[in-house]
This record gives structure tokens, C-alpha cells and sequence, in this order.
């Protein structure tokens, strides 16, 4: 792992508060009933540190995340995007993003939404008897029809959106199903998540010895009818392996969750980690609860010096090291996340996890044999010309 | 396993088409592929495909470069998007770029 002389933030996560209006059943974070909303002045110390620093890259994606940022109100997030607006250098461009489970999207965020250009994720496992298996409200209900309602919400507003689906045993078998339900519901960016465990969530999935050939059979054959299709936009998990893959001699593959600060995650009570986002509110008494320090009483060169002399630090290089002697596909991955590594491995200086399978190997795996199909066509077949995507409409289904 | 001057023009011809391109291309010769590939045990490793590869995204720059053919059309922006200026950006063609690092080698639960 090279580390930079200077730190490039080019990502900052921001829980505002721990609190979740839902109750997922494989969800991992611990502190999802706690109400604490972080401040306006903790938010402006972050942003103060983090345009004095001059760490910042030239665009920094602020990412607003676990529990549910939309429990807090639209208000907080005008005053928080019109502050750090204020500080921006001219130099760096700010874009918001949030994840969301979308049950509270309504008009009134959507304006929020365009009036900063807010980019919108949001976690939907599928049609109405997928998603209900584990997105429950508090009470135990499904919270399809909530969450419907926001994207819908959504697409009434012309707010672009990409949707989350955590993949489960049912959903594995479905890729035509699943596509048939985004294109009926207007859904044309579309990403995949393989339900993990992590933290306190054992997944019964993960760790099954014939998950790599369920998923890539489920991906390919998703990524060849969304294709086909001509109406989605984006597949995550292939069409942002491609420019990693597809680059050339000479240009290095980055990987943010392993380089001291180039990810920058803080809590609603001001305390930062790096690295893993999942690690931040996290117990472990090796690791100091994988803390760095809190914004509101150290300037980031502090925090940035406790990440440098910290186990965490240590630990995460050697697995990157390890990783780099030992694997295939280290040249497009990096050094694997951190957290994963951790909660399957039950360390940081291992190596191959099966989120690296799904994540890097799988996606890689595809795209290599389907060049090597690409460059072995006979002569006279010229690749397939990239067609004009048509719109998605409501109530289209798959052909 | 560097491929021939085949490869590297089926490459040089979706490579200007960005993700989306690429993605399209290769998902319809995937689908569309008669024959079977080389049984794993006789290609290279991954790390040397994937090394193969950058070998061959070069050639088609370096196509490119001399004759302007076939990235004629193509608007030199729009390649660099890809790679970005002076070092890799994930980001750059999607919505005007989601950052360094981006999604994939980052995080995915955004």
C-alpha cells in the first residue's frame, strides 16, 4: 500500500443520527435506537478541518448515512448543505448523497433533493415478497408499500435515484423477476449488495460453499437481460468493475477503505474513524472501537496522527500487503475492506473473504471471460453497437 | 495472453463508448458466444489476463494516437473521463463522477 504524503479525502461519511424508523432483520448496526441527532456545530468543525487541511480532493462526496438520515428533518440538512457551502473553497466541489430506506421520502425532500443536486440511494430488495422477508418496520411489518411510495415519490419529482437490493437465497433465483419489477417501477440504476455478516449479524448466506456460483450465474444472466433490455442504466457491480479492468499500463487502481483518511466517517457525537464505515460504532477493546478522535476537540492533523501510530492502521497495511503477495486480483481490488476482513477473518492482516468473492472476483471473473468471447468472435462479427437506451415508464416490464 | 489485432480492434471500437459501451458489448458477446471458452485450466492466471488486458487498453490507445482511427468520432474529453487527469478516478462518467475511489473499490453500501 502506498501511502500518500498527504491524506486525500475524497469521501466523507456522516451518520447525523444512529436512529433507524425500521428494523431490517440483517441489519448489523448496534445503535439503531438511539436518538441523538448531531449538531450543526459539530458538522461545521468537520467541514472547517476538512477545507483547512487542504486534504480535500477536488471533488468530496458527502455521504449521509446510518440509521435513517431522513428521520432528521429536511430543515437541519438546509442548514448543513448552506453552511458548508459557505465555507467551500472554490477549488472543491461538494455533492450530498444520501442512502435511504425511502419510507419518508415526500415532496418536500425531494426538493431538497434538486435544489442540491443530491444524489439518492435507495435500499429496495425487490418486488413486495422479497423485500418484506427482512425489511420490517418496528412493529414487524413489511415496509414495501413505504418505500414504493418514496420512489414513486421520486420519480413524480424527476429526482435520479439508484436503487440497493440486498440479495438473499429466494432473490439468487431471480434475476428475471427482479429485473421485470425495477423496469415495471421505473428503476434503471441498479446495485447489489450479497446480505453479509458483519457486526452482530451472522449471515446464513455468506458462507456457503456454492454462493460464488449462485451469484455469478445470478449476475450474469441479470447483467445479459439488463442489457438486452436497453433500459437500465447502470449494474454497479459490473459497470463500475469496467473502468478498473479496462485501464491502462501504468495507472493505478486506488482503494479508499484501506488509505488513512481518504475515507473520513464521523458519528452524530463528533467521533471519527477511517476506513470501513461499518467500523465506526463498533465496540473492540484492541482496536479502541476503532476510533481516531472526535472533530470537536482535535483538528484532523491530530487525528490523522493517531491513525498513522494506531494497531488499526498497522493491522489493515499488513492485510493490504498480504493481499498484494498473494492474490489474483490485488490489481483491481487493493488490499479487500477491512471490515470484512475482520468479521470473517477475525482479523485485519488476512486476506480473501467471501466479500471479496462476490465483490471483486466475481464481477472480474465475468468480464474477463466475456472479453475473452469478445476477442475470439469470428472477424466478420463486429462488436454490437452501444444502442440509445430508451426511457424507462412506469408499468414497462421486461421483454 | 496478449491478444491479437482483433481484440484490440473490437476494443478500440467500444472503448469510446464508455461504461455503458463496454458494458453493452461485452454482455452481448457473452450471451451471444457459440463456442466455449479455453477450460480455466489452460488460460493464464487471472493476474496475467487482467495485466494482458491493460497491455491491450494501451494498444488501443496507442492505436489511437497514431492514426485516429477508429476513435475518430470521439470526443477526447470523454476519454479521459474514463481515466482521469493524471491519475484514476472511478468516478468522472457517471453523473459527472461519483468521487475518487467511487462505489466499487470503496464502499457498497451507498
Amino acid at each position: 500500500m502506498t501511502v500518500t504524503a498527504t491524506p486525500e479525502i475524497g469521501m466523507v461519511v456522516v451518520q447525523p443520527t444512529a436512529f433507524c424508523n425500521i428494523a431490517c432483520t440483517y441489519c448489523y448496526l448496534p445503535d439503531r435506537s438511539n436518538k441523538h441527532v448531531i449538531a450543526q456545530s459539530t458538522v461545521t468543525r468537520l467541514f472547517e478541518q476538512i477545507f483547512a487541511s487542504g486534504w480535500s480532493c477536488p471533488e468530496i462526496t458527502v455521504i449521509w448515512h446510518a440509521g435513517e438520515p431522513l428521520v432528521v428533518p429536511v430543515s437541519f440538512y438546509r442548514e448543513a448543505f448552506a453552511t458548508i457551502e459557505r465555507m467551500r473553497p472554490a477549488s472543491v466541489h461538494v455533492k450530498h448523497s444520501f442512502q435511504t430506506n425511502g419510507t419518508l421520502i415526500d415532496a418536500e425532500w425531494c426538493a431538497l433533493f434538486k435544489d442540491w443536486s443530491v444524489g439518492v440511494g435507495v435500499s429496495l430488495d425487490g418486488p413486495r415478497e422479497l423485500h418484506d422477508l427482512h425489511r420490517k418496520s418496528r412493529s414487524g411489518k413489511g415496509t414495501f408499500d413505504k418505500t414504493i411510495a418514496g420512489i414513486r415519490s421520486l420519480r413524480e419529482n424527476h429526482v435520479d435515484f439508484h436503487v440497493i437490493s440486498v440479495l438473499s437465497h429466494t432473490s439468487l433465483d431471480q434475476p428475471e423477476e427482479l429485473l421485470d419489477f425495477y423496469l415495471s417501477e421505473g428503476i434503471d440504476q441498479i446495485c447489489f449488495n450479497v446480505e453479509e455478516s458483519e457486526g452482530d449479524h451472522v449471515s446464513s448466506l455468506f458462507h456457503g460453499p456454492e454462493l460464488r456460483i449462485r451469484y455469478a450465474a445470478f449476475l450474469r444472466s441479470f447483467w445479459h437481460l439488463a442489457r438486452q433490455s436497453g433500459r437500465v442504466r447502470f449494474v454497479r457491480e459490473i459497470d463500475l468493475a469496467l473502468p478498473r479492468l479496462f485501464r491502462p499500463e501504468g495507472v493505478p487502481a486506488r482503494n479508499i477503505q484501506v488509505e488513512p483518511l481518504a475515507m473520513l466517517n464521523l458519528d452524530s457525537h463528533g467521533n471519527v474513524s477511517s476506513f470501513s464505515p461499518e467500523l465506526l460504532g463498533l465496540k473492540n477493546k484492541d482496536y479502541r472501537d476503532f476510533l481516531l478522535g472526535n472533530i470537536n476537540f482535535q483538528s484532523l492533523q491530530e487525528i490523522r496522527d493517531t491513525c498513522l501510530a494506531s494497531a488499526l492502521y498497522r493491522d489493515i497495511t499488513a492485510g493490504v500487503q498480504a493481499c498484494s503477495r498473494s492474490c489474483d486480483y490485488f490489481s483491481v481490488c487493493g488490499g479487500g475492506a477491512p471490515v470484512n476482513k475482520l468479521f470473517e477473518n477475525g482479523s485485519f492482516t488476512g486476506t480473501e473473504t467471501s466479500y471479496c468473492t462476490l465483490t471483486q472476483m466475481v464481477p472480474t471473473d465475468l468480464i474477463l471471460e466475456a472479453y475473452d468471447r469478445l476477442a475470439y468472435r469470428p472477424a466478420t462479427e463486429a462488436p454490437r453497437p452501444v444502442a440509445s437506451l430508451s426511457p424507462v415508464h412506469s408499468g414497462d416490464t421486461a421483454a | 495472453m496478449t491478444h491479437d489485432r482483433r481484440s484490440l480492434r473490437a476494443l478500440a471500437q467500444l472503448l469510446p463508448s464508455g461504461a455503458l459501451g463496454l458494458s453493452v458489448g461485452l454482455a452481448a458477446a457473452d450471451a451471444a458466444a457459440t463456442t466455449t471458452p479455453e477450460p480455466d485450466g489452460g488460460k493464464p492466471s487471472v493476474a496475467v489476463r487482467l495485466e494482458s488486458l491493460r497491455t491491450d487498453v494501451s494498444g488501443a490507445i496507442e492505436q489511437y494516437r497514431r492514426d485516429g482511427e477508429p476513435f475518430v468520432a470521439v470526443d477526447p474529453e470523454q476519454l479521459l473521463a474514463w481515466w482521469g487527469n493524471g491519475g484514476w478516478r472511478n468516478g468522472g462518467w457517471r453523473n459527472g463522477g461519483w468521487g475518487n475511489g467511487g462505489w466499487h473499490n470503496g464502499w457498497h453500501n451507498w
